[in-house]
Parts: structure tokens; C-alpha cells; sequence
């Protein structure tokens, strides 16, 4: 399902000097499958995850998904696509403060402009499904990290994605709301969508519902 | 689907207004003010060019001065006689008129001579003057005021007639005989009218001279050959035709003079800061939400589209606000303080009401400069963040 | 402006026959601008002198000199 070719990801720095965040790398997730990718911090982990959601396009390499070539798309393209396949949990989040919980829930279905009911629907089901009903019309500036982090996951499956995407989920939780979200993952895992995380956090090592953990160093996927 | 208009975009966008209370209060204000300004001072200018126009063609054809080293001197009477012998010019008659200081006030006075009051002029006068005296004018020296005239002169405890004061020093007195109405106020104000013989002592002009001659010519065809005519047999005139007339009241203001100037100056002033702060860039709040709407979906237009509905709205808002405004200052409360910016402060004080006027033309104009202009100042920066990797801009 | 009024405008204007309003007495040449010499606008000051503000508003009347626009028109009328 998703394909990622001799992938290769350098950032210019200035003339003389540039980072090699990525370095062709070559990795194949299937359908339903969750993936964990781990390694230190600038190991490259993020930057998979932006060129599997078409955020950033590859220095040379190819990202395929359900057979079509992402990192070729023209940048309206890559919207749509994001719009209609993926699912993306940030990891400082990336809500708009100042915008109530439902607002930011139903943002990707703006531009959409579906009919009223539907979207109610749609966002009553996520809601639901991440126990964030209760505060809809909060402003999420006021909102606790733990809840922030539901409305972010809410957004992210408004659209009810066949792929998602978090990175480093549990990074600003403690432990207790970290296990939470193990939970949340696992729900979603059995509604059979490909998942890949990124993350440190050994919360995630050796879990009974993780298909593959996949280390990464140094722009490299070890195997 | 695609036709439809999307409420949830246009909802977006007003919640964006709204958000930033302060800042779009601010671009509200700034906006209004500068609307406001801009077509009050077109109102007032049209309304005042509008009462010009309304009287134009009631006018004289045609006025022969003489200019001498310059400046404009007392013509012969005799000329008329010549002039009256050129083909087409129905009528010709020598005027006195001039300009009185009356020191005591500071003020200037417009006298105008007419013939001894003929039977034409006491019609017109019942018309146009009231507390009219027809007995007195065939008894006394006497003279019509304008409202303005009337009240500097009470002022100066001259209630019943007023001591002109001659070039010799010796005074004459000149009887009111009536005042013209004051709803003529604009044109009327500082006017007095008298017979020609009582100006010629008062301004010590001898028989054989007047101020100008008016021509009339039957068809109004052949002026420019009326024109030129007289300007062969008097070269030392100068011949104002009533299309100078029309000219001249066309470019009572022009755009260069100064008061104009410093008023486009400073509200594009204020409006270029306004949009060169928006177009240097935006700030890294607004830079982060394009970029998380891009990275959930978004397209590039989805955003624009956005841009555009929320400084349309605001704009267009601002430009009705400052409209509204306008209106109501320059036609309701008659427009106090920018009105005397262009009927003046003086002495005599005119007051009069602004003829209204719905004028497309100037409200076009106004929207034209300002709600495009700030709607690309606000889409462009919008648009080069937009069209970055979304990557770069949430990172 | 009422149709009456105007009347009464129009009935004053051909008495006096005067063009321009009666708005800035203190300066000739913007109380009487379309019939003012060029001398009108320099006649209290050797410098041009204004009257602040309605001198910076209105212009002065650009017929002011017209002996060039009088010969244009002799010239025209000479070549019919
Ligand atoms: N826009 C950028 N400009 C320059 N360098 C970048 C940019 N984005 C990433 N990098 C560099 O690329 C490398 C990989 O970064 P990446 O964010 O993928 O690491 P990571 O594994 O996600 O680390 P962390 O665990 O800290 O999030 C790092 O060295 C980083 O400094
Ligand atoms: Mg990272």
C-alpha cells in the first residue's frame, strides 16, 4: 500500500551546507498493517512521515501509495490527496487556538462544502469515538494537552482516512493519558487502518497489536 | 456542488474577522476613516459644482474687459456702440461693479450697478428679496443686500441704511431697501446691488468708463465669431465666452491644488502602511494556520478563496461604514468643518445647504481605490505562504 | 434643490450677472475666479497669496489669461 523507493531527503542549509535527513531509504507498509518507526531525535523519523503525507517531496526517490506516485503529485494534487487518504496527528498538534473544538474538528471538510447534516454527523461520530462531545464548543486554547491531543486525533479521522499518521503522540503526555492513547490506537487498528507512528517513547516496544518496529538511524532504516 | 456558494468558508472567514478583534477593529477604522474622508470630500465638491452648473446658462454670452499692463482696467462706454454694430450681438451693455473693503468689519462686499430701477428689476426683486421697499428705492439712494451683507452691517449698528466712504474721504449714505433671500445665501451673500449712478460716485468711475461690457448674441452659434470680432477692433481685451464660463467652473478644483493633495497624501499614507505591513509578510501566526490548513487538505485556492471572502468582508464593510457616513455628514449634518475648507473661513460666513446628489460615478470611483487594493494586499502575502511546502511552514 | 429655489437662483444670477459663489470673499480671485486677471491672485502680496483653507482647495480659474485662448480663437475663426 504504501512504498517508499531509494528514497533520498537532503535539506540546504545554505550553499555550502546541507543535512542528509534521509538517506535512500526503501520501506513497503501494507494495507491495515501498524508500524512503529523508532530511532533518536533527528534520526529522520519525522520526515518519512511528511513524505508519506505529501507535506514534502522526496530530493530523489519515488513514495507510492495504492499505486500512485505521491512525491510527483503538483501541489493542489497533494492536498486533495491528503484530504481524501490521510490522517495526520501532529506532534505540537497543529490546531488553530483560537477556534472552537468543533470548528477545528470539521476544518478538512470545509472545502468540501458538504451538507449540513453530514457534517454534524461526521463530527458527532469523532467526537464520540475520542470522549471529546462534552467540550465542542470549547476554545482549545483552554483546553488540557491530553484533550487537545483527542481533538487532533478527532480531526485527523473526520475524513475517516484509510491512513494515519502520528508523530510522536505521546511526547507531551504523561504516562496515564500516554496508555490512553494506546488504547485509542488500538481501536483503530481494529477498524483496519494502516497506521504508521513515530516515536521514542518505549510505551510503544513490543506491543501485542503492533505489526513491525522499525528502527531508524542516522537517515537509515536499519533491519 | 461546485456552483454553490460555501457558507462554511464564508463562516470561516467572518470567525477569522472576529478573532482578531483588535487588529481587524484597527484595519475597520483606518478603512472607514479614510472612505469617509475620501467621498465627503467628493460630495461636498459635487455639490458645490452641482450648484455652479445650475445657474451657468443664465450667465452672460459674452464679457469684454480690458486688460492693461495685466491687469484688468475700466473699459470705454463708447465701445458698446462698436460692438452693438457687429453682426449677431443682439444686445450690449456697459456694467459697474466692483469690490468694497469695508474695514471696520474686515470684510469685502460685491457691488454690482444696475440701470435705475426699471420695471424688470422690481419683478425680479419681488421674487428674490425679501423685506423688499418698493417706495423707498424711488424715493431714496437706496440698495438691495445679500443676508451675509445685512447682518455684518447690523453688526455695525447700520440697521437702516450704511455710509459707503468715497476715495475723496467724504461718506456716502446709502439707504437698504431690502435684503435678497437668504436660501440664495451662496450666491447672494456678500452682494449688494445699487443703481449704476450711485456706484460711480461711490467708486469715483467717470461716465465714460465701466468695469465690463456683456454682449448678448442671438444665436449661440456664432459667440467664437462675436469673439473674435471684438477682439480685432479691441485687442487690449480679454473676452470671456460662456464656454470659458463652463471651463472654468469645470476645474474649480483640481486635483493638484493643495489642501486636495495633503488630504490624498496622508489617507494613502495611512493606507499604505496599512497594506505594506499586511504585504511585508504575515505574522508567524497567520503563517502557521495556512499552513496547518494546508496540511489537512486544503488546496491552494481553498485558501485564497478564504483570504478573499474575509478582506472582502471587512472591506466592503468599512467602505459601506465610511458611505454611510458620508452621507449622512455631508447631507444631514452639512458636513461642519469640511465645508469651511471649501466655501472658506471668512469674514462673512456663508451658510448654505448642499444640493444632494446620488453620484455613482464617485462612489465607483472610492471603492475602486481602496477595497481591490487592500483585497490583493491581503491575498498576495497569503499566497506566497500558501504556495510553500506546507512542510516548511508548520516545521 | 427644489425646482423653486433654483428659480430664485437663476432670477439672481441674471440681476447681478456675476458668475461664481459668493465663498471666500477675502480673495478676488477665488470670489470672483472666472472673471479675475491674472494680476488678482498676486494683488495683496508680491508672492501668491492664499487664504487659508479655501484658497488650497479651490484653484484659482485656469482662464485667467486668456488673450492666448482669444487669439486661438481668431486664428480658427480666420481660417473658416
Ligand atoms: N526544514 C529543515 N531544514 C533543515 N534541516 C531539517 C529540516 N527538517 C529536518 N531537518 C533535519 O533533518 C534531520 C531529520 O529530521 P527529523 O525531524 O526527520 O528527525 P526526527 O527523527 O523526527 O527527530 P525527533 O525525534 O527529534 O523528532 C535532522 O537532522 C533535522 O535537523
Ligand atoms: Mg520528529
Amino acid at each position: 500500500m504504501i512504498e517508499l523507493k531509494n528514497i533520498t531527503k537532503t535539506y540546504e542549509l545554505n550553499k555550502n551546507d546541507k543535512v542528509v535527513a534521509l538517506d535512500n531509504v526503501n520501506l513497503t507498509i501494507n494495507e491495515g498493517e501498524l508500524v512503529v518507526l523508532k530511532g533518536a531525535s533527528g534520526s529522520g523519523k519525522s520526515t518519512i512521515l511528511s513524505l508519506i503525507a505529501a507535506l514534502s517531496k522526496p530530493t530523489s526517490g519515488e513514495v507510492i501509495v495504492d499505486n500512485k506516485k505521491i512525491s510527483k503529485l503538483p501541489d493542489n494534487f497533494a492536498s486533495v490527496y491528503r484530504r481524501d487518504n490521510i490522517g495526520f496527528i501532529f506532534q505540537k498538534y497543529n490546531l488553530i487556538p483560537t477556534l472552537s473544538v468543533k470548528e477545528n474538528i470539521i476544518l478538512p471538510l470545509v472545502p468540501l462544502n458538504p451538507p449540513a447534516n453530514e457534517i454534524v454527523e461526521k463530527l458527532d461520530r469523532v467526537a464520540k469515538m475520542f470522549n471529546i462531545s462534552h467540550k465542542k464548543d470549547a476554545i482549545v486554547r483552554n483546553l488540557s494537552g491530553g484533550e487537545q491531543q483527542r481533538v487532533a486525533i478527532a480531526r485527523a479521522n473526520v475524513n475517516d482516512p484509510k491512513i494515519l499518521i502520528a508523530d510522536e503522540p505521546t511526547a507531551n503526555l504523561d504516562e496515564k493519558l500516554s496508555l490512553n492513547f494506546i488504547e485509542i490506537l488500538r481501536e483503530l487498528k481494529a477498524l483496519n487502518k494502516t497506521i504508521v507512528i513515530a516515536t521514542h517513547d518505549p510505551l510503544f516496544f513490543d506491543l501485542d497489536f503492533v505489526d513491525r518496529e522499525i528502527q531508524v538511524h542516522n537517515g537509515k532504516i536499519i533491519l | 456542488m461546485k456552483n454553490k456558494i460555501n457558507v462554511y468558508l464564508i463562516e470561516y472567514a467572518i470567525n477569522a474577522i472576529l478573532r482578531q478583534k483588535s487588529k481587524s477593529f484597527f484595519i475597520v477604522f483606518v478603512f472607514t476613516l479614510l472612505t469617509f474622508l475620501l467621498t465627503s470630500v467628493f460630495f461636498i465638491t459635487n455639490s458645490i459644482r452641482y450648484e455652479l452648473d445650475s445657474t451657468v446658462d443664465t450667465l452672460p454670452q459674452i464679457i469684454v474687459q480690458k486688460i492693461k499692463a495685466g491687469r484688468h482696467y475700466d473699459i470705454d462706454v463708447d465701445a458698446v456702440d462698436n460692438i452693438l454694430e457687429i453682426a449677431g450681438v443682439s444686445d450690449a451693455v456697459a456694467r459697474v461693479w466692483g469690490y468694497y473693503y469695508f474695514a471696520n468689519a474686515g470684510v469685502n462686499f460685491s457691488v454690482v450697478g444696475i440701470e435705475q430701477y426699471e420695471n424688470q428689476y422690481k419683478n425680479s426683486f419681488d421674487k428674490i428679496a425679501s423685506k423688499f421697499d418698493l417706495s423707498e428705492i424711488d424715493s431714496k439712494v437706496s440698495m438691495v443686500v445679500g443676508h451675509g451683507v445685512k447682518e455684518t452691517m447690523h453688526d455695525s449698528y447700520y440697521k437702516e441704511y450704511f455710509n459707503f466712504i468715497k476715495p475723496d474721504g467724504t461718506l456716502k449714505r446709502v439707504n437698504i431697501a431690502g435684503v435678497f433671500e437668504a436660501d440664495t445665501q451662496l450666491e447672494s451673500n456678500d452682494v449688494i446691488v445699487m443703481s449704476k449712478d450711485t456706484i460711480r460716485e461711490i467708486f469715483d468711475i467717470d461716465e465714460s468708463k465701466a468695469t465690463d461690457i456683456v454682449v448678448k448674441v442671438a444665436n449661440p452659434e456664432e459667440i467664437p465669431m462675436v469673439v473674435s470680432k471684438i477682439k480685432l477692433i479691441y485687442p487690449d481685451t480679454r473676452i470671456i465666452s460662456s464656454e470659458d464660463l463652463k471651463v472654468s467652473y469645470q476645474n474649480i478644483f483640481d486635483y493638484k491644488s493643495g489642501i486636495f493633495l495633503a488630504l490624498f497624501i496622508i489617507s494613502l499614507f495611512t493606507f499604505f502602511i496599512i497594506i505594506y505591513d499586511k504585504s511585508s509578510g504575515l505574522s508567524s501566526e497567520e503563517k502557521r494556520e495556512i499552513g496547518i490548513l494546508k496540511a489537512i487538505g486544503w488546496r491552494v485556492d481553498d485558501v485564497l478563496k478564504e483570504k478573499f471572502y474575509e478582506s472582502f468582508i471587512i472591506s466592503f464593510f468599512a467602505y459601506t461604514l465610511g458611505v454611510g457616513f458620508s452621507f449622512a455628514y455631508v447631507y444631514i449634518f452639512q458636513a461642519p468643518i469640511l465645508q469651511n475648507i471649501f466655501v472658506g473661513y471668512s469674514q462673512l460666513k456663508t451658510s448654505f445647504e448642499l444640493p444632494f446628489i446620488f453620484d455613482l460615478q464617485t462612489l465607483f470611483l472610492v471603492f475602486f481605490l481602496s477595497v481591490p487594493i487592500y483585497i490583493a494586499a491581503t491575498i498576495i502575502p497569503s499566497w506566497k505562504v500558501a504556495t510553500l511546502e506546507a512542510d516548511e511552514v508548520i516545521r | 434643490m427644489s425646482s423653486d429655489l433654483l428659480k430664485k437662483k437663476n432670477a439672481f444670477v441674471e440681476l447681478v450677472g456675476l458668475p461664481d459663489l459668493a465663498i471666500s470673499t477675502e480673495a478676488t480671485y477665488v470670489r470672483h475666479r472666472s472673471v479675475s486677471d491674472i494680476f488678482s491672485i498676486y494683488k495683496d502680496d508680491g508672492t501668491l497669496r492664499e487664504y487659508f483653507p479655501s484658497t488650497y482647495a479651490i484653484s484659482h480659474s485656469h482662464t485667467m489669461n486668456l488673450h492666448s485662448t482669444n487669439l486661438h480663437a481668431i486664428k480658427k475663426n480666420n481660417e473658416k
